[in-house]
């Protein structure tokens, strides 16, 4: 029988939501400043995934308990990332081009119903309220890589939004119709774990549908942070919970130093 | 061979009003550092700045009023927050961004490398970049006949490198685990001129002793100019850390256009030499 943790934080709840939606063997891609994102392939790789192919940044399958916090700091451990390889940018570009990434993590400023993403400008583009430091990789990952597993630390209104201000990268658009029409590499945003939920998208629309709720969390509180009305089941699962083996592992292996709640950080 | 080394106020001095300029290094690491501050001291306006990912390189080039155009995918400082002069400047209508995805800026760099006008991708495509960058254009592919971008060669002027080491005729190399070098070669590839700023020259001998670590031949070097942690406060790796303390400093004085003036008056208008930038800036 599964012994469930009773002690847990949020990110944590999010960083094993995330482990469990990647399958062992698959080939998967993450950008930088993804805390949770790193968190949960880490725990993924050391649990029940051994052979995900692992590409962060420009690193190919780093040891899984390397400490990312201090990677960012201190130049003798960036020296020490023990890794299968180092691939060169173009390298890992054509990787992309070639449609070869079944999925990858993003954390988007702003996303809507269909899941596009903005992370480009919040209000009109030629004089926004406020300047967003760009995509980076999400335009081409959003078309490129097989399936994207988005995460929100902090689930409100201002980030889901009915209509993004700008698309950085696209959803579901023509309600789910352009990716078969233009044969797109990609099948989009599969899924969007949250601080209050887990969210997918309809079939049939593309749009954004509750999956479950997190544990002490009511449908009405992740109504009332979602600024679009949600597709709601009649039925709904509650998120399965941390294990205490996962969360032991998490604090005392991947991450004794919280990098994971960086993530929370005001904005 | 020529003797390409020069002062960084020498090789500067090739970057005039309206130029346009690509910065190499990306997010914190391997940016030419104290180029960027001879440019900010130079004074030059109107400059359309090419770079990656921008960061403090291309946030006070804004911040000093040099800058009239960025063509980038990112700019920010990772971890830390927003680029307070990049913000500022885009808010209020003073700079005009050209939007490119990491892919699209890398693939425009390599058509460039390629000599060939441009190369297709999917990506992009239903992406509101396409409207704002109206470089990329979308097309029927002759082969596949399926809708793809084209992304054309980005040229500009000058590029602004830092590298490990040179020799005096512009053979510049890496240094071992140095990451994200083909970067480096596709900027000197797509520019006109290129200054190479390096932590040590050196002799001939020593870059024929390991030639597999060269990343620009000579004939793709225009300058060389020897800056010991030309990158600060940027990284390095492996040699040196970005100096998150110093870019901290930097992000807290950038978010009030008074407390910025400061900072450039004391790092950069009123420092003499490279050396004494290092001894009041550098935390490590």
């Amino acid at each position: 029988m599964t012994s469930y943790a009773k002690d847990y934080t949020i990110s944590e709840l999010m960083a094993v939501a995330l482990a469990r939606e990647m399958k062992d063997r698959e080939k998967m891609y993450l950008g930088a400043a993804t805390p949770i994102g790193v968190v949960a392939t880490q725990l993924a790789r050391i649990t029940h995934a051994p052979n995900l192919v692992c590409i962060y940044g420009i690193w190919v399958n780093p040891d899984p308990y390397t400490n990312y916090f201090a990677v960012m700091t201190d130049a003798s451990s960036f020296q020490n990332i023990r890794a299968d390889a180092i691939t060169n940018l173009s390298e890992l570009h054509d990787l992309w081009q070639r449609g070869e990434i079944d999925f990858g993590i993003i954390r988007p400023a702003q996303i809507d119903q269909y899941g596009n993403i903005n992370n480009t400008v919040i209000g009109e583009y030629g004089k926004p309220k406020v300047r967003l430091p760009g995509g980076v990789a999400i335009a081409d990952a959003m078309n490129l890589v097989k399936r994207l597993l988005i995460y929100v630390p902090r689930h409100e209104p201002r980030v889901f939004v009915k209509r993004v201000d700008f698309i950085t990268g696209p959803g579901h658009l023509e309600e789910r119709k352009w990716r078969s029409r233009l044969n797109m590499p990609s099948k989009g945003p599969h899924k969007v774990f949250t601080n209050l939920a887990i969210l997918g998208f309809d079939e049939a629309t593309g749009r954004m549908r509750l999956e479950s709720v997190h544990p002490g969390v009511s449908v009405n509180e992740i109504q009332e942070n979602t600024g679009f009305p949600l597709i709601i089941p009649e039925k709904i699962a509650e998120t399965e919970m941390p294990t205490i083996e996962q969360i032991k592992l998490i604090r005392e292996k991947l991450d004794p130093m919280n990098m994971r709640d960086l993530d929370y950080r005001p904005s | 061979m020529k003797d390409k080394t020069v002062t960084l106020d020498e090789a500067v001095s090739e970057i005039e009003d309206g130029s346009s300029v690509g910065i190499g290094g990306a997010s914190l690491v391997y940016k030419p550092m104290s180029a960027a501050r001879a440019l900010v001291k130079r004074g030059v306006k109107n400059l359309t700045i090419y770079t990656l990912m921008g960061d403090i390189d291309v946030d006070m080039l804004i911040g000093v009023g040099c800058t009239k155009r960025v063509c980038a995918a990112y700019v920010g400082f990772p971890m830390i927050g927003l680029a307070p002069n990049f913000r500022r400047a885009a808010q209020n209508g003073q700079i005009e961004v050209k939007e490119y995805s990491e892919l699209s800026f890398c693939l425009g760099l390599r058509a460039s490398s390629m000599g060939v006008p441009f190369i297709p991708t999917r990506s992009m495509l239903g992406s509101d970049l396409l409207k704002i960058n109206t470089d990329f254009e979308v097309f029927d592919c002759p082969v596949t006949k399926q809708k793809v971008v084209a992304v054309p060669a980005i040229k500009f002027d000058v590029a602004l490198l830092h590298a490990y080491q040179a020799d005096s005729s512009g053979n510049a190399q890496i240094m071992d685990k140095q990451i994200m070098a083909d970067l480096m070669a596709y900027f000197a590839k797509s520019a006109k001129k290129t200054i190479v700023t390096v932590e040590k020259v050196v002799d001939n001998e020593e870059i024929k002793r390991c030639p597999e670590k060269t990343i620009l031949s000579c004939y793709e070097v225009d300058f060389i100019v020897e800056m010991p942690y030309g990158a600060h406060p940027s990284g390095f790796p492996p040699l040196y850390p970005p100096d998150i303390s110093h870019i901290t400093e930097y992000y807290r004085a950038a978010t009030n256009p008074e407390s910025f003036k400061d900072y450039v008056d004391r790092y950069v208008y009123s420092v003499k030499s490279h050396e004494e930038y290092l001894k009041i800036a550098k935390n490590f």
